[in-house]
Parts: C-alpha cells; sequence; structure tokens
C-alpha cells in the first residue's frame, strides 16, 4: 500500500467539514448561518472567493428556502452540500421530509444544538430520524473530515440514493481545535469519484414543476426502506475503502466497539462523549471491573443486525445507553427504544438502563459516566434494576456552561 | 497527557494562543486539543479555554476540571487565585501576565514551578496593542518547555495573517526572553 501524503493542521471540527466539502468538488452550496454551524458556510465561502472551488454559493433567506434550493439543484443532478443545526434544521423540516423523495443524494452536516441554548444536545436532529436521511454521529473534527467524504460516497451510491446527515456535537466539536490529518486532492479524488446522477429529472434552463408521479407513495416508501437497508452495506464499504487508502477506520461503519471481549455491562454512547467514556471504561477496567463500549456511529439506517450479532456473540447481561436526547413522555430517548426494540427477540437480551445526558450542552464528565456505568454493572452483577432512566441531573451533571454567563 | 486551563478576557486571544500552541505541538508530532469554553459578545468578559497535549490521539472531549497547569493572561485574573488555581494540581505550573514577583502568589506554593512576565508590556511594545497572547506563549514555553519556540514562530505564521508576523514573533521571543522563572 503506496503511503498517502497528508498534511498535519490544527483545525476545528467545522473547519474539517469544510475543507472535505472543498476536496468533494461540491458544485452547489446554499446556506443560511446559525450558530455553531455558520463557520462551516464561512469557510467554503472563503474558499470559493480565493478561487479554491468552483462552486455557486447561494446566499439564502432561511433554511426552508434553503432546502428548496437544495432540492432545486440536486433534481438538476450535480453534487450539493448545505449546513445547519438547532432552529435551523427545524425551520427546514418541511422540505427535509421532500428530499428523499426526490432520492437527491444531499449532504448537510449538523453540529448538534440545543433549541433552548448555543450548544450541544439532539433535540434538533432526533425530530429527523423519520426523514428519510441517513444520520451517522461522529466522534472528532478527523471523523467529521473523512465522514464528509465517506457520505458523497455513500449517498450517491446507486444502490442507495439517500440523502445523508453527519452529526457533530455543537461547539464540543464545531469549535474545538485538534490535530486534523487533511488528505490531498489526489487522494480524495481516487476515494470519490465525479458524482454520476441516476437521472436528470429537470433542465435547469428552464422553470419547471416537479412531481412524483410513480411510483405513488406506498410503493417509494416500500423502495425507500429498501435503499437504506442497501445504505447499511455501502456505508460498511466505504469505511473500508477509506480505511485502505488513509488507513482511518471507524468499527464498521456503523458501530465501534471497545474493550467488549467478556464484558458483562456495556455502554453505549454516541459522538464526542464516547472519548470520554473509553478513558471511564479504562478506568473500571483496571479495577477489574467487566464492562465495555459500544459506540452508536450510524443512528439511520439503524443497526438492528449489528446490535443482535455483537449480543449473540458478548451476552452482555446489562447495557447502558447514553444519549443527548428525551422524548418526553416516553422518558427515555429515541436511541434506547431503539436498541431495545432490536434486542427484544433475543433470547439472552441485556437488562437495560437509559441515561440522557448533557443535555442543553451541560459538559459530560468523567464522573457522571463512572456512576453510569457503576449503575449498568449493578445491574450486570445482582438482575436488579434500580431505576430504568435516568436524567444527568439525576446522577451529578452540573450544567457548568451556565457559569459562563 | 498534559492538560493546561488558559484565562483570559475577551479581546486577550486566548483562543488563538490555544490554536496557536495546538498547531504548535502538531508541528512537532504530538496532538494537541483546543476547547473553548465560550459563548457570544464576551470582549472583556473572562474566558477559558482547555488545552490538552499527547503523544497520541486526544479523545477526551469533556472540559479540564483539575489541570496540570494554567496560562493566564489577565494580570487581575491572575491575582484571582481562587478562580484560576481551581483544581490545579499540586505538581502544577502556572504561567502568568503579571507585574507582581513568582514569590507573591500565594497559591503557587504548592507547585513545581512558576512563570511570570509583564505579557501586556511586551504586547505594548512590539505588536502596540495590549493582546497578550503571543507573548503569554513564550513565557509559556520558558516555563514548561513541552514546545519549542521555533514551532510556535511557525505556527505564528501559520494562523495570523502575514502583517502580523513580524511583531508576534518579536514579541514571543522577546517574552521568551524577559520571563522569570521561579521552581520550587
Amino acid at each position: 500500500m503506496k503511503m498517502v501524503e497528508e498534511i498535519i493542521d490544527f483545525i476545528t471540527g467545522n473547519d474539517a467539514v469544510a475543507y472535505a466539502v472543498k476536496m468533494a468538488r461540491v458544485k452547489v452550496v446554499a446556506a443560511y448561518p446559525i450558530t455553531p454551524q455558520s463557520p462551516v458556510t464561512e469557510k467554503i465561502a472563503e474558499y470559493i472567493n480565493n478561487g479554491e472551488m468552483d462552486t455557486e454559493f447561494i446566499a439564502i433567506e432561511g433554511e426552508h428556502s434553503c432546502l428548496a434550493a437544495m432540492r432545486g439543484a440536486g433534481v438538476c443532478g450535480v453534487r450539493v452540500f448545505t449546513a445547519t443545526c438547532g432552529p435551523g434544521l427545524m425551520y427546514a423540516h418541511e422540505n427535509l421530509e421532500c428530499v428523499h423523495r426526490d432520492r437527491t443524494p444531499l449532504v448537510i452536516a449538523v453540529p448538534n444544538r440545543s433549541y433552548s441554548s448555543l450548544f450541544a444536545d439532539y433535540t434538533d436532529s432526533m425530530p429527523e430520524a423519520t426523514t428519510g436521511f441517513i444520520q451517522v454521529f461522529v466522534e472528532s473534527p478527523q471523523e467529521a473530515l473523512d465522514t464528509t467524504l465517506q457520505a458523497f460516497r455513500v449517498a450517491e451510491d446507486h444502490r442507495v440514493l439517500m440523502p445523508f446527515m453527519i452529526l457533530y456535537d455543537g461547539y464540543v466539536t464545531s469549535h474545538t481545535g485538534a490535530t486534523v490529518r487533511l488528505p490531498s486532492q489526489e487522494d480524495v479524488d481516487k476515494f470519490l469519484p465525479p458524482f454520476k446522477p441516476y437521472a436528470v429529472k429537470v433542465d435547469p434552463s428552464r422553470s419547471e414543476f416537479i412531481q412524483w408521479e410513480a411510483p405513488g407513495v406506498p410503493i417509494q416508501e416500500m423502495e425507500h426502506e429498501q435503499a437504506m437497508e442497501n445504505a447499511r452495506e455501502v456505508i460498511k464499504l466505504a469505511n473500508e475503502e477509506y480505511a485502505k487508502i488513509f488507513g482511518r477506520r471507524y468499527g464498521d461503519g456503523l458501530l465501534e466497539t471497545y474493550r467488549v471481549e467478556d464484558a458483562e455491562a456495556v455502554l453505549v454512547t454516541m459522538a464526542s462523549m464516547t472519548g470520554t467514556a473509553r478513558q471511564v471504561i479504562d478506568m473500571l477496567r483496571e479495577k477489574g471491573e467487566k464492562i465495555g463500549l459500544i459506540r452508536l456511529r450510524t443512528f439511520r439506517p439503524f443497526p438492528i443486525k449489528e446490535f443482535q450479532a455483537l449480543q449473540e456473540k458478548y451476552s452482555f447481561k446489562a447495557m447502558g445507553v447514553c444519549e443527548r436526547d428525551v422524548t418526553h413522555g416516553c422518558r427515555y430517548g429515541e436511541v434506547y427504544g431503539d436498541i431495545k426494540t432490536s434486542l427484544y427477540d433475543l433470547d439472552n437480551r441485556p437488562k437495560m438502563i437509559n441515561f440522557i445526558l448533557g443535555l442543553g450542552g451541560a459538559d459530560i464528565r468523567i464522573p457522571t459516566l463512572v456512576t453510569a456505568s457503576e449503575k449498568v454493572l449493578y445491574t450486570a452483577k445482582t438482575g436488579k434494576i434500580e431505576k430504568e432512566s435516568w436524567f444527568g441531573a439525576e446522577i451529578g451533571e452540573v450544567e457548568t456552561r451556565l457559569a459562563a454567563f | 497527557m498534559m492538560e493546561i486551563r488558559i484565562h483570559g478576557r475577551g479581546g486577550q486571544g486566548a483562543v488563538t494562543s490555544s490554536k496557536i500552541a495546538g498547531l504548535a505541538a502538531s508541528i512537532e508530532g504530538l496532538y494537541g486539543q483546543a476547547l473553548p469554553f465560550y459563548g457570544f459578545e464576551r470582549r472583556g468578559a473572562p474566558v477559558e479555554v482547555y488545552l490538552r497535549f499527547d503523544d497520541k490521539p486526544i479523545l477526551i472531549s469533556s472540559q479540564i476540571y483539575e489541570p496540570d497547569g494554567i496560562i493566564v493572561l489577565d494580570p487581575i485574573l491572575a491575582e484571582l487565585g481562587n478562580v484560576v488555581s481551581k483544581g490545579l494540581k499540586p505538581k502544577g505550573f502556572a504561567v502568568l501576565n503579571t507585574l507582581k514577583k513568582p514569590e507573591e502568589f500565594d497559591y503557587a506554593r504548592k507547585l513545581s514551578k512558576i512563570g511570570v512576565l509583564d505579557a501586556t508590556g511586551v504586547a505594548l511594545k512590539t505588536i502596540k496593542q495590549p493582546i497578550s497572547n503571543t507573548a503569554i506563549l513564550g513565557a509559556f514555553a520558558r516555563t514548561v518547555g513541552i514546545i519549542k519556540l521555533s514551532s510556535l514562530e511557525e505556527a505564528i505564521k501559520q494562523i495570523l495573517p502575514e502583517r502580523l508576523h513580524n511583531a508576534n514573533i518579536e514579541s514571543l521571543r522577546m517574552a521568551y526572553n524577559e520571563t522569570k522563572v521561579l521552581e520550587m
């Protein structure tokens, strides 16, 4: 294997995404500013202004129109990208729902943020879980760059043709400077060929009305479910192909495991909290506790079979699911519900506990994750569940963000 | 892993100093992480940035509560021991922008090293503005030595606009020479 030439730089998650968009030779970008997303599109505008990107940039009046513009550009058969988050993503909801009906492989970067504060939680993207977007939660600025490149390849694959959302924690990843390896244009071109549209539906020189005529909605939805089923394999393939060229691999693309061998208890984490959780697993392993970690990378399509396979292989006795969202009225988060559903049919399914952490950007700290792990270990050892779901504030989480104001 | 908490005020360049330090570490083959703790419209208000260095990729993403050292860009904040030394490890270090002597800081007695510099004075002489960030990095390089002066110079060239290179590199070097280090 020929070593790739990469530049080592120190940049934020937002800048890492913008760099990947430049390398992907995106043709149309429309965007509206919102914190903490704005630096992504500011950087892209800078690239275009400097002549480093040959891209049409549409400074648009809002996210609802932005998604409409992206759909319009998408059906003309070019590579398209936008970024938004928080209330912006919520405002875009109507047109988000439409994108998969066009089978436009639009890629959206979302530095997750709460509706009620500027900081990270999944209040913005979780309501979009049913809009037909592939949703991948990334852990670090480097993974944000790598996943943006993979996103175009997955979404544009003719077996998939579904839109793709890259999710990373607002501020924690979007504004954190990190040592990042920047791939060269030559190497990126090897991984990501130019976009070949399956069909170009409109002539961009004319004003046209697009209507989904055939097949009708019931058949269309069934086909799109098949496309998502295909996406599972295509995500895995893209992850492997990427690793072959650049040497970086994120689990199997869907899930990533850490010290799960002989584990009786396991934590499930997402995005940036995972790194902190790895340290907690190391600390508890040193004390002889049999605990491991599964990181949920791909949330849509949900890795149902992969969770089942891990459970059948390792027979975890207890599983603690940590997530930055809650469905009020259920007292659990979306991920918890999905994992529980996936494992329900197994004879050796684990006891499950949900930890709703880091809402409104509250810092997810080592002590909080230690307490969560202890509860999962208690259940693994005794078979008893003290309480099925815990909010961070109930296990010692402090909203340290507020101290800044 | 080394964990450092930077204290400053909005406008003094705390975030920029963390980017320069992070890039300098990356140039040396280390891994860096700079996590700013800020909201909006912070000019003049206290800000914190969390800086980590390691020889392997840094995965932890939480804020720093028990730093190995602190870097303080503002002379008034440097005197607020209950703020800046909170959670500071007993054998840690402090790099302070101050006109005072190292012995005058009560909280520094438990530390292994303290470096002091009139960073604002250096900044006024070199970049003609009270932006103490590159000066304090010179003091940091002198006090702790984990990152070389030459790497910091290279990082300044990559991060700051070209018209600011000379003054800031002068600020960095002058600071390095003028910093007084007390080892306990």
